[in-house]
């Protein structure tokens, strides 16, 4: 069963069309990754599913029911954080965490404290004195201290260092082995990559890919270091190679996944001495989908 | 569908009040603080009846009903009657600031930093902000209602009685809560929490002053006016309910069309929809004082517009009171005889203490700027460029140095124009301007603590808005409700020469003059020196 299931929906400010016809799904018990530049959707797309803003054409559906038309009921079942969290200034990161919780409907106390330890937060300081790491932490700790069956997270590390993100990491593993749904949007690929089981790229409001990272990375180039016994002649010529850098016996290049075959076979008779194969990173994805989105606007 | 869009209204209420209830004491006592102490001290300052009738006589003329509505019971001029018009519209403005921040506060300033899309995330209806909101103002207003009928009532004041005093605190809270629904109006329109109240005190700047000239030349239109709601109820002399129905019926529709807007529109949006800037910086924004005067553009022009409308008004109403002396046997006792003197020009120099208070308002907001955007921590990020902090200054205090000189020759010119309207050829205006010019190192003196205060202890900057409010009180009510003299001697005000009653006399405008020097060059040191401060 699909937690959330967007179907079609586009949304417009003005004549500014933010989102296309998006169609998007989280299944149970997954993490699902959200990937994209400023400015491509993604928090109009949580706003949408939030029920804060009206779709203007298709429908999002949470839980098997409408994000606008059952908005509260929705929300009794998920938690969100935003990624640039503001506070008022002149009540405390405690009795904030507390009012976020009775709001959602949650009284773990202990599971709330144990996270403000593990977050390394002072709960007793007024949020005017808060960095944006600390305030972030707030949002969070209430959060994962609710009892949620979807967790909608949009940026959520932005502000965090390095320590605190992996304890993020580690709530999100938990949640998920909790079999839970997480929506988590981000730029940090690396974190995406470890957490999520499925990832959706927007850009100008259009989902330009989806599917698991493995899915995706087919879709793409595999990178090659190659060192032959004999020099190797006319490589270049092949179907799908990319990039080649030749130095003397060393080469390296990418090629596209459905040209590996042709390609080892043709360096076989050149005598491989040593192979070594990386799989395109998330980032290398995302640079590459961007790449070709901005070269067919050039066209 | 209610139950959804209205759904954790209750606990928004609650938590409004959680967050709140240190401002909410702080707006009882400060209000109901002053009426009791006011109405308090009534009998002692007028014991007999006559006494009375002369204040009622002297406060009823033209240029009072300007500043204070129309005496509700000239007849009957009862200890109640005289509190509640010389009290009541003052504080009814007071009420209707209260309420205008507090809306603004929890709507738009909750939706533009983004904690309204927090809350929206938890299990709570579309409308439940904005509802919870103006129930919690609901409650507020009844409460000022209720406190200022207990406190005065029991008072036991001759006069002054529990159903007066119910009334009395039922013509401030229905002024507030009216404010509270215009506000909530202003909330749908405007995208940002800044032209939000905005638009709301711009809307009570024209309430007040559509009912100072409707009250003097056709009270009946003065009932268009949310403000004129408050005196119209008459606390004391006739308790009128027609003006809390109105006012009620009023709020009620406007609530209705503002949780009608609110539900139409986007989550961030307003249905005047912001303009759009410039893609490059202009020449003159990149100086010091050129980012000092583009940050504060729309405020600085508003400013000069309001001082010239202030000097309209004034000009319109005090013409009127040569005549009206001459009519009033009793009062005509009361301006010394031998005075070679108009009792215009007496009124001159209390009208130019007043103009010159209100114009160090803006003088003191163009300054405290600074202070403000070294709390958000913006001018670290210019001081982190090569720009001192001390030119950084110059640019914020040259804004106010420069607006007091507009703001003199406008608010003279306004009143100039308005009095020979009038009356043809009654007044110079070299002489106007020269009895406004005077009040400068005065309101340079109040200036130069704020430097002092910006350098010293800017944390406090707070209290010099305390302290200019004494000065309009003391200086304004002072001789009206015979304050004793001494208060008036700490107001730089009081020590300025009244042009054209009085000569010119130079010393206390050097001693002024040398104190704001002093005070500022005090202020520049320390600022140069100490550390920049954020998130204070």
């Amino acid at each position: 069963m699909n937690v959330v299931e967007v179907k079609n929906v586009s949304k417009k400010f003005g004549k500014f069309t933010a989102l296309h016809k998006i169609d998007l799904s989280v299944k149970k018990g997954e993490v699902f990754g959200f990937i994209g530049p400023n400015g491509a959707g993604k928090s109009t797309t949580i706003r949408i599913l939030l029920g804060i803003l009206k779709p203007n054409s298709g429908y999002a559906k949470l839980f098997g029911m409408d994000a606008w038309k059952d908005a509260v009921e929705i929300h009794k079942r998920i938690s969100y954080v935003p990624g640039d969290v503001n506070l008022w200034p002149n009540l405390t990161g405690g009795e904030i965490i507390d009012l976020f919780m009775q709001l959602q409907g949650s009284n773990n106390k202990e599971k709330r404290d144990v996270l403000i330890q593990k977050f390394d937060l002072d709960p007793t300081k007024k949020c005017r004195t808060y960095s944006k790491g600390n305030r972030q932490k707030v949002a969070l700790i209430a959060a994962f201290a609710s009892d949620a069956d979807l967790y909608i997270l949009d940026e959520p590390t932005s502000g965090l260092d390095p320590l605190m993100e992996r304890i993020f990491q580690e709530c999100v593993e938990e949640i998920k082995e909790q079999g839970k749904s997480v929506l988590l949007s981000s730029h940090i690929l690396s974190e995406v990559e470890r957490l999520c089981d499925r990832v959706a790229i927007i850009r100008e409001g259009n989902i330009i890919e989806t599917g698991s990272i493995n899915q995706l990375r087919h879709l793409t180039q595999t990178i090659f270091k190659v060192e032959t016994v004999k020099e190797v002649r006319d490589l270049d010529k092949l179907d799908g190679i990319n990039d080649l850098l030749v130095e003397g016996k060393h080469l390296s290049f990418q090629v596209d996944n459905e040209n590996i075959e042709n390609i080892m076979a043709y360096l076989v008779p050149y005598g491989i001495k040593k192979i070594d194969s990386t799989p395109p990173t998330l980032e290398e994805l995302f640079m590459r989908h961007y790449e070709i989105s901005s070269d067919e606007k050039e066209v | 569908m209610f139950k959804k869009n209205f759904y954790g209204t209750c606990r928004l209420i609650r938590f409004n009040f959680r967050k709140d209830r240190l401002h909410i004491i702080f707006w009882f006592i400060a209000l109901v603080g002053i009426a009791v102490s006011y109405a308090y001290s009534y009998p002692s300052m007028f014991s007999s009846e006559a006494e009375r009738l002369i204040m009622a006589q002297t406060l009823n003329n033209p240029a009072m009903t300007a500043m204070l509505g129309p005496v509700s019971d000239p007849n009957n001029y009862s200890y109640g009657v005289l509190f509640s018009h010389e009290m009541l519209l003052f504080t009814a403005v007071a009420v209707a600031i209260m309420n205008i921040l507090f809306v603004a506060r929890h709507t738009r300033m909750d939706e533009e930093e983004g904690r309204l899309e927090m809350i929206r995330s938890f299990p709570v209806g579309r409308l439940s902000s904005l509802a919870s909101t103006l129930i919690e103002m609901l409650i507020i207003n009844i409460l000022i209602t209720l406190l200022h009928g207990i406190a005065l009532g029991s008072l036991g004041v001759e006069s002054i009685n529990f159903r007066g005093s119910f009334f009395y605190g039922a013509a401030l809270g229905i002024v507030g809560f009216t404010f509270a629904s215009i506000t909530s109006f202003c909330v749908q329109l405007m995208e940002n929490n800044r032209h939000t109240t905005g638009m709301a005190f711009g809307i009570l700047g024209f309430s007040f002053l559509l009912r100072a000239i409707t009250d003097i030349n056709a009270p009946k239109l003065s009932w268009l006016s949310p403000l004129s709601w408050s005196y119209k109820i008459e606390p004391y002399a006739h308790n009128k309910f027609l003006p809390i129905l109105i006012s009620i019926v009023f709020s009620l529709l406007l609530i209705s069309l503002s949780l009608y807007l609110n539900s139409l529109r986007d989550l961030g949006k307003g249905f005047i929809p912001q303009k759009k800037g410039r893609a490059y910086a202009s020449k003159t924004l990149v100086s010091p004082l050129g980012l000092a005067f583009r940050l504060q553009r729309t405020g600085f022009f508003t400013w000069i517009i309001v001082m010239f409308i202030f000097g309209l008004t004034f000009g319109s109403v005090f013409v009127d009171i040569d005549a009206f002396f001459k009519e009033n046997d009793v009062l005509a006792r009361l301006i010394p005889q031998d005075s070679e003197y108009k009792l215009t020009d007496q009124f001159i120099g209390l009208l130019m203490s007043i103009v010159s208070i209100m114009a160090t308002i803006p003088v003191l907001m163009f300054l405290l700027k600074l202070w403000q955007e070294e709390k958000s921590g913006r001018i670290e990020a210019l001081v982190s460029k090569s720009l001192s902090k001390q030119k950084l200054f110059f640019g914020f205090f040259s804004i106010s140095i420069i607006f007091i000189a507009i703001a003199s020759f406008v608010s003279v010119l306004g009143l100039y124009l308005s009095a020979n309207a009038v009356l043809p050829d009654s007044l110079e205006f070299g002489m106007l301007l020269k009895a406004n010019l005077v009040f400068i190192p005065s309101i340079t003196l109040i200036l130069s603590f704020g430097v002092f205060l910006i350098g010293y202890l800017p944390k406090l900057t707070g209290v010099l808005w305390g302290y200019l409010g004494y000065c309009f009180f003391v200086i304004f009510l002072g001789d009206m409700i015979q304050l004793p003299g001494w208060m008036k001697k700490f107001t730089p005000f009081d020590y300025i020469p009244k042009i054209p009653v009085e000569e010119i006399k130079a010393m206390p405008l050097v001693i002024l003059s040398i104190l704001s020097i002093g005070f500022t060059i005090l202020g520049i040191l320390c600022y140069r020196n100490r550390n920049l401060q954020q998130n204070a």
